[in-house]
């Protein structure tokens, strides 16, 4: 079987599976020369965004045996002219976590077991630099190399494990330099002038000789708390039991360092590889046991119908992504605190429907009438007020209490060249105009796009209903057929 | 339908209750023996289930009312209409009030008739307080969304409002709990979209429990949406009523049908809500629109005063014609 990738106008072999490579096909072969070579071939298009996701999830996966975990370890040795096959490496720093799991070589073979039984074939190498543990695992047979003894096992390993681009693998394989030992005791200056300073830097880094950063794929938790398990958990109340007293240590180690949490995210590993997310986020920093379990299950509840357990979980986590100070507070005797209720409520509602759904209104400093008003969500508005109007005794609202979102075309009759409409046919619905008030002349904003000038009128039919209409357009100057619009309702 | 005897005695019976609240309102309480072997001498069924709850428990143990809030939770605010005020001694505050537009095109003179009651109770909270709205989703598609400028010219903050938009009937209703339990906010809007079967005497009598022990009062403001069960106190059925401008449109009139009542009678009343004082009252009688047809009369107030160094209006100098184009 092979999958094929489309490359200026050329369907080419992007990856090829053992039994492929048997038969003398390889990554980079035209679509058309590998039918002429073997005729019952298996030909399946490649799907790079579903290969990215399904790494992201196995890298999200792979935090169960530490925070770091990341992709994209930097150059591979991919032709850029046409980059299949891509990069399939994850990279775990296991520094300081490995006895959790009985040593690095324990770890490294429970995650082969594990992954093994998800049918996905895996090698992992283990060693002090990741361009080591690269070379290793991707070009080695794998296994752990103790510091120091980068040196010896890299020397025999081909030119591409140092992570360098396609051209200069070729380039330095022209001149005899086809392994890496080749490269250790050569000159270096000579080296750098004719290739560059990648091949350098990289053997550097991977004998650690030169630093080398790497950004695991999500941010690493300022607090964590986990639970394992022999057997594993399905029973929704189960996982929120566990999440409750997980939350109740985090809280300790809140209260401890003097800061709140501001979002919160519930990890349940299934036993099958499969890891879902629950994210909920606090409007303030809070430490609360209580206050966090509950926003964190109504989160759960809210997910409840597409919350499928499989064979159970088991491992769950609870992390605090983000924390920030928070002091002590007094508490107050003279009655609820507004503040405090109110963004409780938000952080429960959000938690259940969406954060972005819970809004306020803020004043937009603009005379088109549908941006002077802007919903944001709750959680991130500050408070500000509106201009105050100033009205007059008597006077009706000049403003309508319902906006539309989009203005709604009416089919209108009116008197040119700039009288209120007569009569207006709405949502099917016939209207005689029995009084009307304008026309209050709004023109588009000239520093952005021309937009026509809309003459708006009060309007009320003769049934009392009171409409905000607009003209878009003036008469003969902008258009010679003006069209109607009902933007918003009256009470 | 009831029987013509089984009605009157249901209506023997609000105005026993109606007295027993009154009473509780005043810190004593008179148990009328007599109307309690009444109320436990009608079969459950006959009698309405508002009537069951308002007749408070201590009242049958004829002892005096423990809790010291009754009086304060029970408030009802005038609405200025001394019609209405006299026939529901006012809004009640700790309860909730179901508004339904008449028909279709009438959902924005019922959200209009929501936010004056809404403007009522702010008022009386203090012009901090924060106010909820949660609709549906559907319910600012079809009939727009809130608006603040409008808000604002309609006498209300529309900086203290918290608006949750919820995409079907479950979360809003999800959502309304919240907010009337929260008590951080002195009015809750709670607007679902259609006829929704969730939307059941159960999900009503729910939110009429909250509001009750959470002393927040919500409006039940059913846009678009056959009027389903109702536990609130009141349910007012909304239609738009020609106002009294002239030429031009003026203050919102509301022709309000007063449907259900569990304080005294039901009736319908022409109501007109004063954005400038923030209060209803019965419009006056209308001045007869001159001419045929709405000719363009320019804008009034605030609008016209385009310059920005002088008063909109100048004072003392008497009405101002409008200039006429034809």
């Amino acid at each position: 079987m092979v999958l094929t990738a489309k490359h200026r106008s050329a369907v080419r072999l992007a990856h090829v599976d053992g039994q492929a490579v048997r038969l003398g096909l390889q990554p980079g072969l035209g679509l058309a020369d590998a039918r002429a070579r073997v005729p019952g071939l298996d030909v399946r298009a490649a799907d790079p965004e579903a290969d990215a996701a399904f790494l992201d999830r196995l890298c999200d996966w792979a935090q169960r045996y530490t925070p770091l975990a990341g992709r994209r370890i930097g150059t591979s040795s991919v032709d850029p002219e046409f980059p299949y096959p891509e990069d399939f490496t994850l990279v775990l720093d296991i520094a300081g976590c490995a006895h959790l799991f009985g040593g690095e070589e324990a770890l490294a073979a429970d995650m082969a077991r594990r992954l093994e039984r998800q049918d996905l074939t895996v090698s992992i190498g283990i060693a002090s630099t990741i361009g080591a543990a690269h070379a290793l695992a991707a070009f080695g047979r794998g296994g752990r190399l103790q510091a120091g003894e980068e040196r010896r096992a890299l020397a025999g390993l081909p030119m591409a494990a140092l992570r360098l681009d396609a051209t200069t693998v070729d380039a330095l394989a022209r001149v005899g330099l086809k392994r890496i030992g080749d490269l250790m005791d050569g000159p270096r200056a000579p080296l750098t002038a004719r290739f560059g300073r990648a091949p350098l830097i990289q053997l550097d880094r991977a004998l650690g000789l030169a630093d080398e950063a790497f950004s695991p794929r999500l941010p690493v938790a300022p607090y964590c708390a986990e639970r394992r398990f022999f057997e594993p958990i399905a029973r929704e109340e189960d996982v929120r039991a566990v999440a409750l007293s997980l939350i109740g240590a985090l809280a300790e180690r809140l209260e401890a360092a003097g800061e709140g949490a501001l979002h919160l995210r519930l990890s349940l590993w299934r036993v099958d590889g499969a890891l879902a997310h629950v994210e909920a986020g606090l409007s303030r920093p809070s430490r609360e046991a209580t206050v966090m379990q509950d926003i964190l299950c109504r989160r759960l509840d809210s997910l409840a119908e597409d919350f499928d357990a499989g064979y159970g979980f088991d491992c769950v986590t609870v992390a605090v992504t983000e924390a920030s100070r928070r002091d002590a507070e007094v508490l107050s005797l003279a009655g609820p605190d507004t503040a405090l209720e109110l963004t409780r409520f938000v952080d429960r509602v959000g938690a259940r429907i969406g954060r972005g759904r819970v809004r306020r209104l803020k004043f937009y400093a603009s005379h088109i009438p549908e941006r002077a008003s802007r919903a944001v969500p709750a959680h991130v508005a500050e408070e500000a007020s509106f201009p105050a109007t100033d009205v007059l005794a008597g006077d009706p609202p000049e403003r309508p209490i319902r906006l539309f979102a989009q203005p709604e075309l009416v089919e209108a009759m009116a008197s040119v060249p700039d009288g209120p409409p007569l009569r207006f046919r709405w949502r099917r619905v016939t209207h005689e105009v029995k009084r009307a008030e304008g026309p209050e002349r709004i023109a588009g904003e000239w520093w952005r796009q021309e937009a026509p000038t809309r003459d708006y009128f009060r309007v009320e039919d003769a049934e009392g209903r009171r409409f905000w209409m607009f003209r878009e357009g003036l008469f003969q100057v902008e258009t010679n057929h003006p069209r109607w619009f009902v933007h918003g309702l009256f009470a | 339908m009831l029987a013509s005897e089984s009605t009157d005695r249901i209506a023997m019976l609000r105005r026993q209750v109606a007295q027993l609240e009154r009473a509780r309102g005043r810190g004593e309480v008179r148990a009328d023996p007599e109307a309690v072997e009444e109320l436990a001498g009608v079969p459950v069924h006959d009698i309405a289930p508002a009537a069951i709850r308002a007749a408070p428990t201590s009242a049958f143990r004829g002892g005096r009312v423990a809790n010291a809030w009754a009086g304060a939770e029970t408030t009802a605010l005038p609405f200025g209409h001394p019609e209405v005020d006299a026939a529901t001694g006012g809004l009640k505050r700790g309860a909730l009030h179901d508004v339904s537009p008449a028909g279709a095109p009438d959902m924005a003179s019922a959200t209009g008739f929501a936010l004056a009651c809404a403007g009522l109770l702010l008022r009386a909270a203090g012009r901090d307080s924060l106010w909820l709205w949660v609709r549906a989703e559907m319910a600012g598609r079809e009939a727009g969304e809130p608006y603040g400028p409008g808000l604002a010219a309609f006498g209300l903050d529309p900086s203290r409002l918290v608006a949750v938009t919820a995409g079907d009937t479950a979360d809003v209703l999800r959502a309304a709990e919240e907010g009337l339990a929260a008590r951080a906010f002195g009015a809750v809007l709670i607007e679902p979209f259609g006829d929704d079967r969730r939307l059941d005497l159960t999900a009503c009598r729910r939110l009429s429990l909250i509001a009750d022990g959470g002393r927040a009062t919500g409006i039940l403001l059913r846009t678009g949406g056959i009027p389903g069960p109702t536990s609130a106190v009141t349910r007012w059925r909304i239609s738009a009523a020609p106002s009294n401008g002239g030429r031009q449109p003026g203050n919102p009139v509301f022709a309000a049908d007063l449907a259900r009542n569990r304080f005294g009678p039901v009736g319908a009343w022409m109501m007109e809500w004063r954005t400038d004082e923030q209060s209803f009252r019965a419009p006056r009688a209308r001045p007869k629109a001159e001419g045929a047809g709405p000719l363009a009369v320019p804008l009034s107030g605030r609008l016209a005063a385009a310059s920005g160094d002088r008063p909109s209006r100048p004072p003392g100098s008497g009405a101002v014609v409008p200039f006429r184009s034809r």
